[in-house]
């Protein structure tokens, strides 16, 4: 499909990217400039540049930025760069200024990442975090300049081609730059209401004194959110102190610190990533689910005591949901480091 | 199942969220009739669950006189949040939660309806595993706060088991004035413990009034800086255009000394003078907000003349609409000697604040609604610029509280050409463009706090009563001395009288306009 650069605004020589957004603000129009951090969305060739520059419209109207969309082609066989600039702005109520944020398209075909990574830089927005949000399989080099400047990796392991491969590189990420880069996996978010679902139903104190005798997991998942499904059951591995031991296609076995065995059932569905939970023991049921486009997970808790129905907020899964979700302050993911560390041992 | 071997840590919820996660629980608003409950408080637990915060099984009982049906009372509520929730009303989240709204109809009085009440909170309990968790909101009068406090005490409702709670909010006014104040305190620490005791000031919960700390102690700028050798004065202002509307009686026997200052400007002014604290913990934060109470300079009647201003609004015009005097307004003496307006110079006397004045003024029928605190930096010395042109004025660092939360800061900067001229610039952070979205409203975090047992936005009995002390000394100047200072008057639609101009010209200051 040919390059259609229509909806990335105003093309520019890169030397004039600066000059060019100065004079963005400086109309007559009642419209203010917010700016409070840099997002830097990674994806090769041309082909996401549109698709991204609708989700950056919709994602600053959360979270005031100036976006670096880069499109990058390292394999084109000539050297060229190319530029586009524009503002996304929205009103926030009736009879409020316009809040405005930048958006700047760098497209970089046949450049080493290194020259790539100082076009970027130079025009990063000075003195607010970096938010890189890699698309696609993690690089295998991270010894550009632009990496020693990332507070915050936004990636979506879903979109990962060979899983075990990149989750290696995100272990040697983690190595080289340490806690000082957080990771952010829109997919772990995807399961974020199922499992404050979950940790809320055991705030029950009857519950929770049965949470060690949990013997089966039931998960039900698209075909294509199989990963999402391994990320859960690792959770629950992680947080529970469960040691893997049979990793099957459609099963997996854990033992429990108390000796205990507990056997997780992953199901194809069609429908959401996950459409159900199930999380059994001898002394009671605990059943979530969510139907397709509803905005709540169904719970039924069964017990000795007698079923309890409720509900809770099965939240948004789409992508600018996901990563308002993820920009939340203070997510710096301990815990899907520990559910990363179970996960290695599921990836059959 | 058996809770007897329950693990006190839940290892599921690791991580999940730093925002306060209450237990599931059942809040019972008593007043449920009253403008409040429409207007804020259901409003509030709906934004709670759209946000995910609300504990799934938590019930919702309207505690009330009139005679009304679930679905009468539902139908209500539902109308109301399409008015006054700031994410309007999503029909499947609302079908969700009101469900779990009932009505209770009875007297505040009527042991029968407390008995009733008590038997469909353990059905809850029992449907929904709430587990005795209970939330009473007391958005009555204070002359029913006794009546309804003894009855939950003799029907057992404030009683917890098992590691349940049981946790009362009670709205202001929170006394008349210390002695009642004291009575009120002792009544309900007869029926919850202090720290089940939550009184509620809803500046405390405003975005802006949360960030006054955040602004002073973890911005490292601000803290050196902030003490009598850098701050020339304070002045902190809380403007509304309204009258009395229908709150006539009220008003009357309250003022806009007892109704404004005794809590909000107070704790505002607390959160702008307190001490770093040593932790986060609730204690910890009113323990330095008490200190700051305690060292406000208590007057005599003769210094209450001299640096305490009341006033009442004449006719006048506020947004073009000619609007009648106070002692014209609905049910109001029109022999009224209740103050619409007060304006006041404070000093905290302690070694931070040795000399600073801290002015305040609260004022009906004004040109326009604001509530804002304006710190006042020191002169530069009067070389280089300052000496060559006069009436540079200060750098002021100005929290506002609302409407349009933020904060600015004017500087002096060199206007451009080549002729040396300064001018004052703002540089200014509004919260809504800053961060995209507007601010949760502060019922909301308040209501939240009380659910997860956070007392830090909340009023300490201590602090209530140390308050009324410095408002007693102001009162009985007024109200106890044979030659009360004079009651001044303002129209409607200007900044005050006069004397609070000249409380101001008299130390070489103007009050900041809005």
């Amino acid at each position: 499909m040919a390059f259609d650069p229509s909806n990335l605004g105003l093309q520019v020589e890169l030397n004039q990217i600066s000059s060019t957004l100065h004079a963005l603000w400086e109309t007559p129009e009642q419209r203010t400039r917010a700016c409070l951090l840099n997002l830097v969305v990674y994806c090769q060739g041309t082909q996401q540049l549109a698709a991204n520059t609708e989700l950056i419209s919709k994602f600053v109207r959360n979270h005031a930025c100036r976006a670096i969309l880069l499109g990058d082609s390292p394999a084109a066989p000539v050297q060229k760069t190319s530029a586009w600039v524009q503002a996304h702005c929205h009103i926030n109520k009736a009879g409020a200024h316009e809040i405005c944020s930048e958006q700047i398209t760098l497209l970089a075909e046949g450049l080493a990442p290194a020259t790539v990574a100082n076009m970027v830089m130079a025009n990063l927005d000075y003195d607010l975090p970096l938010n890189l949000w890699w698309q696609g399989d993690l690089p295998k080099n991270t010894d550009s300049p632009l990496w020693q400047r990332v507070d915050r990796l936004i990636i979506d392991s879903l979109d990962w081609k060979n899983p075990r491969q990149d989750l290696q590189r995100l272990s040697a990420i983690r190595s080289q730059f340490g806690s000082r880069i957080a990771t952010a996996d829109l997919n772990w978010t995807r399961t974020l209401n199922l499992r404050q679902a979950v940790a809320l139903s055991f705030d029950n104190l009857a519950l929770l004194a049965e949470i060690g005798t949990i013997n089966s997991l039931e998960i039900c998942h698209a075909p294509e959110s199989k990963l999402t499904a391994l990320l859960l059951a690792s959770w629950f591995a992680a947080q529970l102190s469960w040691v893997p031991t049979q990793v099957n296609p459609t099963s997996l076995h854990f033992r429990a610190s108390n000796g205990g065995n507990i056997k997780c059932k992953l199901l194809e569905t069609a429908g959401d990533a996950i459409s159900s939970l199930s999380v059994n023991s001898d002394a009671f049921s605990l059943s979530l689910q969510r139907e397709t486009g509803s905005c709540l997970l169904h719970s039924t808790l069964k017990s000795a005591e007698g079923p309890v129905q409720s509900h809770f907020p099965a939240g948004n899964s789409d992508l600018i949901s996901l990563l308002t979700e993820e920009m939340m302050p203070g997510t710096r993911h301990r815990v899907y480091l520990k559910a990363l560390n179970s996960l290695d041992h599921l990836l059959a | 199942m058996n809770a007897t071997s329950s693990p006190t840590i839940n290892p599921l919820k690791e991580g999940l969220s730093n925002r306060p996660l209450p237990r599931p629980c059942n809040v019972v608003i008593f007043g449920a009739s009253g403008d409040l409950t429409y207007r804020k408080l259901v409003p509030a637990l709906y934004n709670l669950q759209v946000d995910g915060d609300l504990p799934a099984t938590t019930n919702i009982i309207g505690f009330a006189r009139r005679p009304k049906s679930d679905d009468v009372f539902r139908a209500e509520l539902g109308e109301a949040l399409g008015k006054f929730s700031r994410s309007g009303r999503a029909d499947e989240v609302w079908t969700d939660f009101s469900g779990r709204v009932h009505y209770h109809q009875s007297e505040f009085s009527n042991g029968e309806g407390y008995k009733s009440l008590a038997e469909k909170l353990d059905r809850f309990d029992a449907e929904n595993g709430t587990a005795g968790n209970r939330l009473f909101y007391l958005s009555v009068g204070p002359n029913e706060f006794e009546g309804i406090l003894g009855k939950l005490a003799e029907h057992g409702l404030n009683k917890t088991k098992d590691g349940s709670w049981a946790r009362v909010i009670v709205e202001k006014p929170f006394g008349h004035d210390r002695s009642s104040a004291h009575d009120l305190n002792e009544k309900v620490s007869h029926v919850f413990a202090e720290e089940d005791t939550y009184r509620i000031d809803h500046y405390l919960g405003k975005e802006t009034a949360q960030n006054i700390m955040v602004l002073r102690f973890a911005n490292s700028i601000f803290e050196p800086l902030w003490n009598h050798r850098y701050i020339d004065h304070i002045q902190i202002t809380a403007a509304e255009p309204m009258g009395v509307e229908a709150r006539g009686p009220y008003y009357e026997s309250s003022g806009a000394l007892r109704d404004m200052c005794q809590n909000h400007l107070t704790q505002i002014l607390c959160l702008i003078a307190m001490e770093p604290p040593t932790d986060l913990s609730a204690d910890s934060v009113r323990d330095e907000k008490l200190k700051v109470v305690r060292a406000l300079r208590k007057y005599t009647p003769e210094e209450v003349a001299s640096n305490v201003v009341r006033a009442q609004y004449g006719v006048g015009a506020v947004s073009g609409k000619e609007v009648p005097a106070y002692r014209s307004e609905d049910r109001v003496s029109p022999t009224s000697e209740t103050e619409t307006y007060v304006a006041f110079r404070a000093f905290v006397d302690n070694w931070r604040w040795d000399g600073v004045p801290f002015y305040v003024r609260v004022g009906k029928r004004m040109p326009k609604h604001g509530t804002e605190i304006a710190i006042y930096l020191k002169d530069t010395p009067g070389v280089l610029f300052n000496a060559q042109q006069a009436g540079l004025g200060p750098n002021v660092l100005v929290i506002r509280i609302q409407p349009d939360e933020g904060i600015s800061l004017r500087i002096q900067s060199k206007r451009p050409g080549a002729q040396l001229a300064i001018e004052p610039v703002k540089m200014d952070f509004h919260y809504n463009t800053s961060f995209g979205k507007p601010s949760p409203e502060a019922y909301e975090r308040l209501l939240l706090d009380a659910m997860a047992g956070d007392a830090t936005l909340f009023a300490r009995r201590d602090e209530v009563d140390a308050a009324w002390t410095f408002i007693d000394c102001i009162e009985d100047a007024w109200h106890k001395n044979p030659n009360p200072p004079v009651m001044a008057s303002y129209p409607a639609g200007s900044w005050g009288p006069k004397e609070a101009d000249d409380l101001l010209a008299a130390d070489g200051r103007t009050w900041r306009r809005l």
